[in-house]
């Protein structure tokens, strides 16, 4: 058996498969389905400081080979899931990521000193990335210095592995991941969905209440290629990739293009066996071309050559 | 709620339409009630259509059988319209909130508009062999439309309305309801699976005679068994899930929101 195991800084992964945030909830449904224990961690639904309730149905659009959603960040708040989802999600035996969101600066920092003391948690997602929320969301990812305020002060008082999930929808990606590394991340996680709009035809309507949303699946990934390619080659710091991961080729794919974990997103709506079967299939293809570990394809994509 | 592989061991063209899709899938077939669904994976080596179709249980038998009443509308259903006997697909469920079973004294009255009688035929099977005394209303655009009339006719009593007056009573199967004879003395339980104008009079009919109500409810799913918070509804409990906290739900919790 290969060793699949990654370390991002002081944290090991068993492997590189992660499941995304706002793909599983805070796990408690889709344990019945995956064993987490065998993936190298889960992200978990992004936590906000204050419950939110999310946005005006419908959210969820099939579109070709993906989908459009519009959830809003609906989460309980910082009380509840500490109250009410922190004892399950202590007795998962994997890495478990807190993805965190805010309205302001302060919120994420409120968020991170509050759960500094839990030692269970071991890495916090900055999501300063979602598409579907008016305050906070993509606005801190769109904005350089934003991104640089938000991470320095989280930075300030977190000692957890720090890792910022940004937006594809901006100009230089490369920029703002320099950014993030400049201000203190140990990785940078891309990318969360892309900008996106569906309208009726029969009655001229937007088909997602929120009128946009955020496109995933495997519709995006070739965009999400390029993006972990480019950052890649702008930051020393590991590369969470993701964006329409749909098989372990996929996932190959991501690691070549310089990821060093993926995460695995709405394909797990089309195949809840996703993540394990990526596992198999990237443990044997390492086997078959006579890899020893997975940091022998990283970042090894051939220009020129 | 499991997700595993069944074979296709039947398939019922019941109009151009309109089909019924049995598999053997035994777990399903014990576990599963009246009001829940499974989501059926569509695509296979393809990533299109991309996500799972959910159906109502239509049906089950003792002998492992479970069968979806399905209605062509789009790439999903049309490639399931297309599989032969044998083909296998991935079903995940049973999931989501049943019908409440009345209390003895009860009459229940199923309401049914459309393809709402996938998860009505069901519940209307478990109510008899419960021994109650169920009332059917079933409306449908066309005759055609209409399934299973013969046995239907045969299992309860039954009042049928065609939109084009192709068979039995002309119009709405709602204004066909609100016309009916309920009997002042006796305690009803409404049960209810359609578009949601049918929803809305059933509902308030319900709701102003003070019988108690449940519909069953549809929106665009994501993961189907409650962790995207996808298919989110307002309740007078703020949002809730329709497949985890519905399908089915109490009618005074959502009108105001149909």
């Amino acid at each position: 058996m290969i060793d699949l195991g990654v370390n991002i800084g002081s944290v090991h992964f068993k492997n590189p498969i992660l499941l995304a945030s706002g793909i599983i909830g805070f796990g408690e449904e889709y344990q019945e389905i995956i064993d987490f224990e065998n993936l190298g961690g889960i992200v978990t639904k992004s936590i906000s400081l204050n419950p939110r309730a999310g946005n005006k149905p419908p959210r969820i659009v099939e579109t070709p080979c993906g989908m459009l959603n519009s959830i809003g960040l609906e989460n309980p708040g910082l009380e509840k899931f500490l109250n009410e989802k922190v004892d399950f999600l202590k007795t998962i035996k994997t890495n478990v990521v807190v993805s965190v969101a805010g309205s302001s600066i302060d919120d994420f920092v409120e968020i991170a000193k509050v759960l500094e003391p839990i030692e269970e948690f071991k890495i916090l997602e900055l999501n300063i990335s979602c598409p579907n929320v008016k305050e906070g969301g993509i606005l801190f990812g769109k904005n350089p210095d934003l991104t640089r305020s938000v991470v320095r002060r989280v930075r300030e008082v977190s000692t957890k592995n720090l890792w910022v999930k940004l937006t594809p929808n901006v100009t230089n990606i490369g920029n703002i991941a320099s950014i993030a590394e400049e201000a203190g991340a140990d990785a940078i996680a891309l990318i969360n969905t892309f900008e996106g709009m569906a309208i009726d035809i029969n009655t001229f309507k937007p088909k997602l209440g929120n009128v946009i949303g955020g496109l995933s699946g495997p519709a995006i990934k070739p965009m999400a290629i390029k993006r972990v390619w480019e950052v890649f080659q702008t930051v020393k710091i590991p590369i969470v990739g993701m964006g329409g991961i749909f098989s372990w080729k996929d996932v190959v794919e991501f690691l070549i293009a310089g990821a060093q974990i993926v995460q695995i997103g709405s394909s797990i709506f089309n195949d809840p066996l996703l993540p394990i079967k990526a596992i198999t299939g990237l443990s044997d293809f390492l086997r078959s071309h006579n890899y020893s570990s997975i940091s022998e394809i990283v970042g090894k994509t051939k220009i020129n050559e | 709620m499991i997700n595993n592989k069944y074979p296709v061991v039947d398939k019922i063209e019941h109009s151009d339409n309109i089909f019924e899709l049995v598999f053997s899938a035994p777990y399903i077939a014990d576990q599963g009630l009246p009001g829940e669904f499974v989501n059926v994976k569509v695509n296979y080596n393809l990533p299109h259509p991309f996500l799972r179709r959910p159906f109502s249980l239509h049906d089950v038998s003792e002998d492992g059988k479970v069968s979806l009443l399905i209605k062509v509308v789009g790439a999903g259903t049309r490639k399931l319209q297309d599989c032969s006997l044998g083909d296998e697909f991935e079903l995940l469920g049973p999931v989501g909130k049943p019908f409440t079973i009345p209390d003895i004294d009860c009459t229940p009255v199923l309401v049914a508009g459309g393809i709402g009688i996938a998860p009505i035929y069901f519940l209307l099977k478990r109510l008899v062999n419960e021994d109650f005394d169920p009332i059917l209303f079933l409306g449908a655009k066309t005759s055609g439309d209409i399934i299973k009339k013969k046995e239907l006719i045969s299992t309860c009593n039954v009042h049928f309305a065609t939109e084009d007056g192709s068979f039995a009573k002309e119009g709405f199967v709602s204004d066909l309801l609100l016309k009916h004879d309920f009997n002042v003395n006796e305690k009803y339980y409404f049960y209810s699976c359609g578009p949601k104008p049918m929803l809305k009079k059933i509902g308030e009919f319900a709701i102003q005679n003070n019988f108690e109500c449940e519909v069953s409810l549809e929106e665009n799913f994501g993961c189907g068994i409650g962790a995207c918070y996808g298919c989110s509804i307002l309740t007078k409990d703020g949002y809730k899930r329709i497949c985890r906290d519905g399908p089915v739900f109490n009618i005074k919790d959502v009108f105001e929101f149909l």
